[in-house]
């Protein structure tokens, strides 16, 4: 349903669920004007089946890595599916609202972070990532919870995980003259939700072989 | 107390503070008012001997005498070779020193004098400025004082004062290519900065005390200011940078005493707004027109259309015109902005009291490829063919280097000076460029090996003319790359980019060169190449030694006839800085350069990316995926000079 | 062709058009930004999430624009419960007149017709597909 062809039976079932839903052709609303004139963010009519989390819940999920007396204070949250059908459509909002011009494609970092690696300085958990999205963070991230659904957030945390999912040999990582060993290959020679798949020799600067 | 207690006290006091944290943000809206930060002044050393040193207490009789003996105006200050008082040395922009204590004969001597920290570890480009003793510095937004100022005594290396205004944190989030600072500007006892997040500062020069602060822009609107202010006839003259947030660049001036804009110059849009009047003559018919910043657009477009101004200004005094450059068109994209998209990738000759201009001349018509023309324009009087021309010296982004006629814009010559397939030649009939139409882009088709690259054959980093060798020190970059469009919405505040780039060294491997260009032969003289790109800028000196630094931690003096190489010195980070030269109260004659790495070409070294990724850094991280493997960042303002001994005998020569 | 089968149903509809020329700009754009229209048709049109709407025609059948913002479709939430007859005129007013766009003016009135119509439709559906419920 992301701008699919819309066929008179949706569209009668849209109705359908709108006569029921919101008085929507019942009468002239008030001026938004004055009554709450800032929309709720817009949220998807066509996915179902996702989970809402409430804000209490969210307002729980620790950033920091210290908590007094080392209690588990992580909330158990009923996540929505973090599959690869969310990280394809993540990929596409990820160009939509222009992330890709600020962590660049397939999250290499710019003016933003790199994803493409396990740095995630305010938390890597799809929780954290989410709140990063949602609320912004002080130096540079816009707080796209103010324009964005919910669900649309969700899939770019899905597709965001895909990008973070290098290859790991050791726990620290090593910068030498022989480390690292190996690159993506690019995005404008393989485009796709799952870059880590797609690696080549470590080029250093040069025209990458082909 | 129990913890009920404690817990209904608590309830209590958050109900109490509740609406005085509504009331304080209704104070905190009106940011001109922001309070005045205290200078820090360090103690002065007890057992500091050095004469020179001026008393820390700025309102002592003695430091307002030696104030006005010697001379505080920038227009006199640009004549004397003791001084370093603009980023580019003087209006000519020729990074020229005249001192020669200093000499191709005895560099090889050159020491460390001293040394001073800044705090930082993001990119520095800015240029120290040297003003009656004292040295100016200024760091990037980085630390924990963001774009902190420092006053320095040139002899001794005491720190005098030092000032941290308060710029949004949030600003790092629309500075597209590192989050740098290109330097300050001096006239008549008052320092300007500008800050990432668009606020103008003048600072007292003998007290560090604020006088002024301007907002400029926004950082909403993706606006940020990097670039060196420069001071004309009064005037601070500052733009924004912010070509890849689809920003509407100008130029403003700013009342040097009152911090008020005087006026303001937009780069698109209607003739009103980009100051364009009766005065104004194209150099080419293709220049000539009503609202051609509207009309070479799409609907709307120039709105968001770039041509921001964040490079070198110029100035010639007995034409009373400041020459500058804008940046390339937003997006990247070019497919959605059919047009010539003017006044973007433009040079500009305007009248610095109206800011009205006079000539435009795009090299770069409808750029393809973020061909910035905000490099430097030089203004120099070159003979060629036996007349004496008056020109401007344009080592253009798009890899020609343009001698163009400084009164109408024409271009005199434009010859490629690093290997260029994007454009086949400059047609001098029209002034056009002659593109490869083969390589033009088009939506979701990779297009491979466009040289040169994004950065250009030559970006900020700014060269230097010696008018005793005649010839032109060039530092700059050696890179192809593989570029790819996808459409892009705008989205204000966010970026407006439309391409995924990746960037690789060019032919022979290299990715950076130092050369000599002869403007008038029309040729390479000689050339130096470097492995990373040079994003230095450059020095040359009457003692004939040109000066500039690696990306690798070298600081380099060559000859400058030969290009030999005499003297260099290991930094403790890499060298994207401006180098500069001047004379302390002691009669020595120093070099100075701030060491640490970043920039769009090394924000791989300092900023959280991932060399394993080429698309990052706008495509730069693949040509400087290496870059970590040789330096981190770190700022270190460097100070160079003789040994007494030394400096004794080429005074006596 | 993506609109063609919701233009089926608009065909049907007709109700006379006010051509009152009222200057709805600054409110119509106020609305676009805060009902964040913006975040996927882009502040100027350009597109992006949504559909670009600088210089597409379909913005011409002011019934299509004025129902595309009532009931939503895809991935495009609906207004018409959140936002006035007002306000849904001054934003389908701009979005039709800005950006190279010329489309002509939309008035409350255009708005309250087109809810009464898609009303009947609505009501006639679901007779239609549930008539054990009635």
């Amino acid at each position: 349903m992301r701008f699919g062809k819309p066929t008179i039976v949706t569209l009668a079932a849209g109705l359908l669920m709108l006569t029921f839903s919101a008085q929507i052709f019942a009468e002239d609303k008030p001026n938004a004007e004055t009554n709450n004139p800032e929309a709720p963010p817009p949220t998807s009519s066509s996915d179902a089946g996702m989970s809402t989390i409430s804000p209490e819940q969210l307002l729980k999920v620790p950033v920091s890595g210290l908590t007094p007396g080392a209690v588990d204070a992580r909330p158990k949250l009923n996540l929505p599916p973090i599959d690869e059908k969310a990280a394809q459509r993540g990929m596409e909002n990820f160009a939509s609202f222009n992330c890709v011009g600020c962590h660049m494609g397939n999250g290499g970092g710019g003016m933003g972070p790199a994803l493409s690696n396990h740095a995630f300085i305010y938390g890597s958990s799809p929780e954290n990532i989410f709140l990063s999205i949602y609320q912004g963070r002080p130096n540079g991230m816009p707080a796209w919870g103010t324009v964005l659904p919910e669900d649309a957030i969700w899939d770019l945390v899905a597709y965001i995980k895909n990008l973070s999912n290098a290859p790991v040999s050791q726990w620290g990582s090593t910068v030498s003259s022989t480390s690292p060993a190996i690159e993506q290959v690019p995005v404008e020679i393989k485009a796709g939700a799952n870059p880590w798949q797609y690696t080549q020799k470590f080029s250093k600067g040069q025209k990458p072989q082909e | 107390m129990g913890v009920t207690q404690r817990l209904a006290g608590l309830a209590s006091g958050i109900l109490i503070a509740a609406p005085l944290a509504f009331a304080s943000p209704v104070r905190a809206q009106d940011q001109s008012q922001k309070p005045v930060p205290e200078a820090n002044t360090p103690p002065t050393a007890p057992n500091n001997t050095a004469p020179s040193t001026p008393p820390t207490n700025a309102a002592s009789p003695k430091t307002q005498n030696d104030t006005e003996k010697q001379s505080t105006d920038i227009s006199s200050l640009i004549k004397d070779d003791n001084q370093w008082p603009m980023a580019a040395k003087n209006y000519a922009n020729t990074r020229f020193s005249h001192l020669n204590q200093i000499n191709k004969d005895n560099v090889g001597q050159l020491r460390m004098a001293w040394s001073f920290s800044l705090g930082t570890p993001r990119g520095q480009e800015a240029a120290p400025l040297a003003v009656n003793g004292t040295l100016y510095v200024v760091g990037p937004y980085a630390g924990v004082h963001p774009n902190q100022v420092f006053a320095l005594d040139i002899a001794t290396g005491d720190l005098k004062w030092s000032y941290a205004p308060k710029p949004d944190p949030a600003a790092q989030g629309v500075a597209c290519c590192d989050v740098v600072t290109r330097g300050l500007a001096y006239d008549k006892g008052k320092i300007f900065l500008n800050t990432l997040d668009d606020f103008s500062v003048a600072i007292d020069a003998n007290t560090g005390k604020e006088l002024w602060h301007t907002k400029l822009g926004d950082i909403n609107k993706g606006e940020t200011i990097t670039m060196a202010p420069v001071v004309v006839k009064g005037k601070v003259l500052v733009g924004c940078s912010g070509g890849e947030m689809g920003v509407r660049g100008w130029l403003a001036a700013v009342d040097e005493e009152t911090g008020k804009i005087v006026w303001r110059a937009y780069s698109t849009g209607p003739d009103a707004e980009v100051l364009i009047g009766k005065d104004y003559h194209g150099p080419y018919d293709w220049l000539n027109g009503k609202d051609l910043g509207v009309k070479t657009w799409p609907p709307d477009k120039w709105k968001i259309g770039g041509g921001t101004v964040w490079g070198w200004i110029s100035y010639d005094p007995d034409l009373n015109l400041i020459y500058y450059g804008t940046s390339n068109p937003g997006t990247w994209n070019h497919e959605q902005r059919p047009g010539d998209n003017l006044f973007s990738s433009t040079i500009f000759a305007r009248n610095p009291d109206t800011g009205m201009a006079k000539w435009a001349y795009q090299p770069d018509p409808h750029d393809l490829w973020d061909y910035d023309e905000i490099n430097e324009a030089i203004v120099a009087d070159l003979t060629i063919d036996n007349q004496v021309r008056k020109v401007l010296i344009h080592p253009g982004r798009d890899g020609f280097m343009y001698v163009i006629d400084r009164a109408t814009g024409k271009v005199i010559s434009a010859d490629a000076y690093d290997y260029v397939n994007s454009i086949k030649s400059v047609d001098l009939n029209t002034g056009r460029p002659v593109l490869d139409e083969a390589l033009t882009p088009s939506l979701g088709k990779t297009v491979r090996n466009v040289c040169p690259a994004s950065p250009g054959a030559k970006d900020w980093q700014p060269s230097a003319w010696s008018p005793e060798t005649k010839l032109l020190y060039v530092p700059h970059q050696h890179l192809c790359m593989n570029f790819k469009t996808s459409n892009v919405g705008y989205i204000e505040g966010t970026p407006y980019v439309g391409a995924d780039v990746d960037m690789f060294a060019g032919p022979g491997g290299y990715r950076g060169e130092f050369m000599a260009w002869d403007p008038v032969q029309r040729k390479k003289v000689w050339s130096i190449k470097e492995k990373y790109p040079v994003w230095s800028g450059a020095l040359v000196t009457a003692g004939d030694v040109a000066f500039y630094g690696t990306m690798d931690r070298w600081f380099k003096a060559v000859d400058a006839k030969s290009g030999k190489e005499l003297w260099k010195f290991r930094t403790g980070s890499g060298i994207i800085g401006q180098p500069v030269t001047f004379s302390g109260s002691d009669g020595t004659q120093y070099v100075a350069i701030i060491s640490g790495v970043g920039g769009w070409s090394g924000a791989i070294a300092v900023a959280e990316l991932d060399a394993r990724v080429r698309n990052g850094a706008l495509g730069f991280t693949g040509a400087m995926q290496d870059l970590p493997a040789v330096t981190v960042g770190g700022a270190t303002l460097n100070v160079f000079a003789l040994p007494k001994n030394q400096q004794k005998a080429a005074s006596a020569e | 062709m993506k609109y063609l089968s919701l233009l089926m149903v608009l065909v049907g509809l007709a109700s006379p058009s006010t051509s009152k020329a009222e200057d709805q700009g600054d409110r119509g754009s106020k609305i676009y930004m805060k009902s964040r229209c913006f975040a996927c048709h882009g502040q100027l049109g350009s597109g992006g999430f949504g559909p670009k709407l600088s210089g597409d025609r379909i913005l011409a059948i002011q019934k299509f624009v004025i129902a595309q913002i009532l009931i939503g479709r895809g991935k495009m939430p609906a207004f018409g419960d959140r936002l006035s007859n007002d306000d849904i005129a001054a934003v389908a007013q701009y979005v039709r007149n800005n950006w190279g766009n010329n489309y002509g003016p939309v008035t409350a009135g255009d708005v309250a017709s087109v809810r009464k119509l898609m009303k009947k439709a609505s009501d006639e559906a679901v007779k239609a597909e549930s008539p054990e419920k009635q």
